[in-house]
């Protein structure tokens, strides 16, 4: 068609590359029929417009400097083929390098063709958490009271864990990232959750951030539950339930992470049940409060502090007694 | 970035100084990421890419040859990178129009035009546009590299890239059509 032709030309004449004799033909066009002016205007219009052309992008650039510094530091160290690896034999070591863990996050790597598959653990003790890489680059933040191995076994990385862990995961094509927590199992598909499986507490639970989880009973790979973000999975190790799929309503399974509560016009009932996770304390209230509603956000509260605004807002009372709080009041 | 500043940057780099390549990776991380999407429309592809960008950068620190600046040059890394990525997708030569819904919120003229609705829109349309046919137009448009240099990157004709920027306009003009015709 003449126009496409027609079209052409201006794209050449608007991106500054037409030629002299293409120029004459076409303002002869355009001259020629005022259809063809307007084409001309709407699509000179257009280029000038197309300027407004806009792709928002927000990233935290310190997490992706930690990325990129742990890589540089890996290429460096593979040259001088110094590779960091820490031996499940080798405990002492590991305390060791776990201290510096602990003054950030601090890159471990290991190559996949490394023939024997080298097994990594990590420990924390009581309230201390450790901020790190997996060879494969994904990030891990461990809660307290938690043990960790990662092997790269048979085109897959195997995770056992005990305890609680929040995960980011690096995707690799065809490599799957799997974690093991006694009972249960949780296949990777993408990205950022958190694991809780403590072993003294009967629930395990998994809540995805981002991306998607396969989350199954290691025994009967049938119960099984694709999690997407905003969602959690639980499952009671005792009474070996189907896996319960939910919505989450409730923000805080990363809390102790981010050292921040976030309530959404939670029941008091979902509230407490948080604090006495979170401050590991015993909570009691009066039946009738169960129903009422609290919301904010609370960064880096202590636990007296929150019920006090907990108190304020809800007219309510509370006392707390040797690692035992009791809340009392009207209701709502 | 003057020259002097230039060959100082240069020059730490190459005394292997890590603080040198944080505070460019603080300074130029979000805008190489922003040249990237614009291409490869994929958030966490775009970072990847973006941080191989620095990578690579360090790693041939030694023997880097810088004319312009260090921004222009990693930028061109991202550009670079991004088109290599897309090359190597499958649906790179498709030729399909992408349908997004696009509110179709076009006001007469009395209610005044917002100017992010309008943003929404162009970049809807552009984003519209078949790969091939998206890359072309934004390397044209937005990094404005001639026809030839567009041929060369993409490893396609002259003559591809005339008639790639020309269905370029006449999709965009057809999404946008209710917009150009309220400027006049």
């Amino acid at each position: 068609m003449k126009e496409n032709k027609y079209i052409e030309l201006i794209a050449q004449h608007l991106s500054g590359e037409i030629s002299e004799s293409n120029r004459k033909d076409l303002m002869e066009w355009v001259n020629s029929d005022a259809e063809n002016q307007a084409l001309l205007k709407e699509t000179t219009e257009l280029w000038k417009i197309s300027e407004e052309y806009d792709s928002p992008f927000d990233t935290n650039v310190n997490e992706a400097w930690k990325k990129v510094e742990q890589k540089i530091e890996v290429t460096n160290d593979s040259k001088d083929s110094s590779a960091k690896v820490i031996r499940l034999s080798n405990f002492k070591r590991f305390l060791q390098i776990a201290a510096v863990f602990l003054l950030g996050a601090v890159g471990l790597f290991f190559f996949f063709q490394n023939q024997e598959p080298e097994l990594f653990a990590f420990n924390t003790d009581d309230e201390q958490t450790l901020d790190f890489f997996l060879p494969d680059s994904s990030r891990v933040v461990m809660n307290e009271n938690s043990h960790l191995t990662y092997q790269n076994l048979d085109g897959k990385r195997i995770v056992t864990l005990e305890g609680e862990a929040w995960f980011d995961v690096k995707h690799l094509d065809s490599i799957s990232f799997e974690i093991e927590t006694g009972e249960t199992k949780t296949v990777v598909l993408g990205t950022a959750f958190n694991v809780r499986a403590y072993p003294q507490e009967d629930i395990i639970e998994v809540s995805v951030e981002r991306g998607k989880v396969a989350f199954f009973e290691k025994e009967n790979e049938e119960n099984k539950e694709y999690l997407e973000a905003g969602t959690e999975g639980v499952f009671s190790k005792k009474e070996k339930t189907e896996i319960k799929k939910e919505k989450r309503e409730n923000e805080n399974a990363i809390a102790w992470r981010t050292l921040t509560l976030d309530f959404e016009n939670l029941e008091m009932e979902k509230v407490i049940e948080t604090l006495e996770k979170y401050f590991k304390v015993k909570i009691e209230m009066d039946s009738s409060i169960r129903s009422c509603r609290f919301k904010g956000t609370y960064e880096n509260y202590e636990l007296e502090n929150l019920l006090e605004v907990i108190e304020a807002t809800l007219d309510l009372e509370y006392k707390i007694e040797s690692e035992k709080v009791t809340i009392t009041g009207e209701g709502c | 970035m003057s020259k002097e500043n230039l060959s100082e940057i240069l020059e730490k780099l190459q005394s292997d100084d890590h603080a040198v390549l944080k505070s460019l990776f603080q300074e130029h991380y979000l805008s190489v990421c922003k040249s990237i999407y614009r291409f490869v429309k994929d958030k966490a592809r775009t970072e990847d890419i973006a941080q191989d960008v620095f990578i690579k950068f360090w790693e041939k620190r030694k023997k880097l040859n810088i004319t312009s600046s260090v921004a222009a040059y990693l930028h061109r890394m991202g550009t670079n990178e991004a088109i290599s990525y897309l090359r190597r997708q499958k649906h790179f030569e498709s030729e399909e129009v992408i349908e997004y819904s696009v509110p179709n919120n076009l006001v007469s003229g009395e209610s005044e035009m917002l100017q992010s609705e309008l943003q929404e829109n162009v970049t809807d349309a552009i984003n519209s546009l078949p790969p091939k046919c998206r890359a072309i137009f934004q390397l044209s448009r937005f990094e404005e590299l001639t026809y030839k240099e567009i041929a060369a990157k993409l490893d396609i004709s002259v003559k591809t890239v005339e008639n790639q920027m020309g269905k370029a306009l006449r999709v965009l003009r057809g999404k946008l059509r209710g917009y150009l015709s309220m400027f006049f």
